[in-house]
């Protein structure tokens, strides 16, 4: 029997007690009805002997202490599923918002999902080409990886994510990939960036997109992304398909949680971000990755926008220990007209050794890549002697280098956003970037592949 | 049992954020940063279990405990209470570097704040059973390190013209020292494990060249001629040699180090 109560003793920003409560359990699900009859969802956050604390997912404003009623539903927040999901548009909170109807389940699934059996988990070693060069070749994706973008306020971020969605696919077939999108708290403008660029590539009818805009209840935000998960995780493991989540923008997410912990008056961790936001963001980033015995995968590029563009910010700090690897962009290079405004040294990509190499991408991929990261790191520093001191205090060799660093910013990662580059496209580029420095110097490439691969110049 | 375990613990950050949170919801009295008051003791409970040991019973079998824990301080910031804490207890610091992990050189262990307490212990040990001269070579190598760090404080302010041709010749020596010795590609199946003698033949062959440098310059030798020798190519791919080759390829380089060098001098005093 569902029983309501009328004992809500207290409202206080996001949170509100309900007193004299019997058999409710943390996480459960509540339903408020105001006078009006209008009504409004919540969770339960903390039992203290027959308290409920609640978490109020909408604003409390209307709600009577006196009059108002919860009664609480036996379960938790819960999606639900179904392959027709593809092409629907939700908000925040899993309701559809596209005037149609609502989903006809196949299941009802708790939005927290249960995080994966560690051996169950299958080694990501696929590769995925999405035809930027600077991620193919030197940050390589692969299938069921969380690789998130570290981005500014301004940065096009946006564009460059686009463009994977657009170009994405693994070689040598034709399936493509299911996109599950959750906009969490950005604007308008920019989720109809996003719905544009899939209507124009048909991309729109593989598409979930779950959509909490910045005019949205901020406290939405914390469930959104769960919510995405829980479509991606169905179609990837029941359905089989191949999904691309696309989390935007992880900076909202947190300010929501840091909203809720201080309303609970938890003691704060780092600028003010509650102690566990680890523990919180690694259950959203855990659940990309491949189950052995499984066909489909989910691959994950949140994005998230540094505040003040630092890295050791709580939020790019702890996502960088979870993620596997980052691809940063730069505010330098975006001034200077590169696009994308990738900054390789500091992105990485942790899985890309099983990626990439005979068999995946080419033989010659592996060494190439460590000699362009190792010739540009020495032509940047080479550059930043120069700009103290001019080019004469430079060594012979390392005028080279600082040519190689410009030219490789102009012709290897500024591709514009609409080019497609194949692997080898990306492979020979790299060549022939690499001709511009004295053969000796390229000592992390092996002899045979020199000979087979290093172009001769006419 | 008799075994020897190296135990890798990843991260005892997140070990004490736990802490943390537990010590928070208990209502115990926070210390620095939040974490709890006995964090220091508690790390050190935890490394004291590591060490050597003969096992009970009569076959006197020796086992052995190695900790190696991680540490990752929010925002690279050594400054914070885990990482002090563990500093104030451990005997061997691997100092990782974004820096050199930016520039993909791996490992990316600084060499000038990494430290093991354990060096003069084992300096016999290595002078024993690696090579007579290993503590020696190890002594000149790092302070080569230590002096190319200061040289290169100048070369930031003034350029590197400014240096004198033995400061050039030592800048040489120790990017060889860097990109050749330190660096190691562990995806590589040859460069991924350099035995102890690999190691020191290694060594040995970069010193040599400088060693062999420093006299050329005495004698007149032209700098940039010496910073252009075929033989420092083959120096660099040594690494590469698989183990059955390395004596055989170390005593060739050997010769063609002497080689080349004495060449730029015999010219000038043809001359």
């Amino acid at each position: 029997m569902i029983k309501e109560y009328r004992t809500i003793s207290e409202v206080a920003g996001p949170l509100m007690l309900v007193k004299d409560v019997e058999n409710v359990a943390y996480d459960e699900l509540g339903v408020i009805e105001l006078p009006s009859g209008e009504t409004r969802s919540c969770r339960v956050l903390e039992i203290n002997g027959s308290n409920a604390l609640v978490q109020l997912f909408e604003s409390a404003a209307g709600i009577n202490l006196a009059e108002s009623k919860v009664k609480f539903l036996g379960r938790g927040m819960e999606f639900a599923v179904a392959e027709d999901m593809l092409g629907r548009v939700f908000d925040g909170l899993g309701r559809p918002i596209d005037n149609g109807p609502e989903i006809i389940p196949e299941k009802r699934l708790d939005i927290n999902g249960l995080p994966m059996n560690p051996s169950a988990r299958d080694y990501p070693n696929e590769f995925i080409q999405t035809g930027v060069s600077a991620i193919d070749g030197l940050n390589t994706l692969v299938r069921g990886q969380k690789l998130p973008i570290f981005s500014g306020s301004g940065l096009p971020h946006a564009n460059l994510a686009a463009q994977i969605a657009r170009q994405s696919k693994v070689l040598g077939t034709e399936s493509k990939f299911a996109v599950v999108f959750a906009a969490i708290g950005i604007t308008y403008e920019e989720a109809d960036f996003f719905i544009s660029d899939f209507r124009r590539t048909g991309a729109i009818d593989r598409t979930v997109l779950f959509m909490n805009l910045a005019d949205d209840p901020a406290i939405e935000r914390i469930s959104t992304p769960r919510m995405a998960l829980t479509a991606a995780e169905f179609l990837a493991f029941d359905k089989d398909m191949h999904v691309l989540v696309i989390l935007t923008d992880i900076t909202n997410y947190a300010e929501a949680l840091r909203e809720v912990s201080a309303a609970r008056k938890e003691v704060p961790g780092r600028r003010g971000y509650p102690g566990y936001l680890y523990t919180d963001l690694a259950s959203i980033y855990e659940r990309a990755g491949r189950k052995r015995d499984h066909d489909g995968s989910i691959t994950m590029i949140p994005i998230l926008t540094m505040p003040e563009d630092d890295k050791t910010h709580p939020i790019p700090d702890l996502t960088g220990y979870i993620t596997e690897g980052q691809i940063i962009l730069s505010r330098e290079l975006y001034r200077k007209n590169i696009k994308p405004p990738i900054d390789v040294l500091p992105s990485l990509s942790r899985l890309k050794d099983k990626g990439i190499g005979r068999g995946k991408t080419r033989e010659d991929h592996s060494d190439v890549l460590n000699q362009l990261f190792a010739a540009y790191a020495r032509g940047k520093e080479a550059k930043e002697l120069m700009a103290i001191l001019g080019e004469a205090a430079l060594s012979d060799a390392d005028k080279f280098f600082a040519k190689f660093a410009d030219e490789f910013e102009k012709r290897y990662v500024s591709q514009g956003y609409e080019t497609n580059r194949t692997i080898v496209e990306t492979l020979e580029i790299g060549w022939d970037l690499l001709t511009l420095l004295p053969k000796g110097e390229l000592k992390r490439i092996r002899d045979e592949y020199l000979e087979k691969y290093y172009p001769e110049k006419e | 049992m008799g075994y020897s375990v190296a135990l890798m613990a990843d991260s005892t950050s997140r070990w004490a954020e736990a802490l943390r949170e537990m010590s928070g919801r208990l209502e115990e009295m926070p210390g620095e940063e939040g974490y709890p008051a006995y964090l220091a003791s508690r790390l050190a409970q935890f490394y004291e279990r590591a060490g050597r040991v003969i096992s009970l019973g009569s076959e006197g079998r020796e086992g052995a405990l190695s900790a190696i824990g991680a540490v990752s301080p929010p925002g690279g910031d050594i400054s914070e209470p885990v990482s002090q804490a563990t500093l104030r207890i451990v005997k061997v610091f691997w100092a990782l570097d974004a820096q050199l992990a930016y520039s993909r050189h791996f490992p990316a262990i600084n060499w000038l704040t990494s430290y093991s307490l354990y060096v003069d212990r084992l300096s016999e040990w290595f002078d024993e059973n690696v090579a007579k001269n290993w503590t020696e070579m190890r002594n000149e190598v790092m302070m080569l390190l230590q002096e190319e760090s200061e040289l290169n404080e100048i070369v930031q302010l003034v350029g590197v013209d400014s240096l004198s041709v033995y400061d050039r010749l030592k800048l040489e020596a120790t990017r060889s020292i860097r990109e050749d010795y330190l660096h190691q590609n562990a995806f590589h199946e040859i460069d991924t494990y350099s035995s102890l003698e690999k190691q020191h033949k290694l060594l040995s062959l970069i010193l040599r060249n400088y060693h062999k440098g420093i006299e050329a310059l005495n004698e007149g030798a032209d700098f940039k001629a010496l910073s252009e020798l075929p033989v420092l190519e083959r120096i660099g791919r040594y690494k590469y040699t698989e183990e059955k080759d390395i004596k055989e390829a170390y005593e060739n380089i050997e010769k063609q180090i002497d080689k080349e060098v004495s060449a730029l001098t015999a010219s000038k005093e043809v001359e």
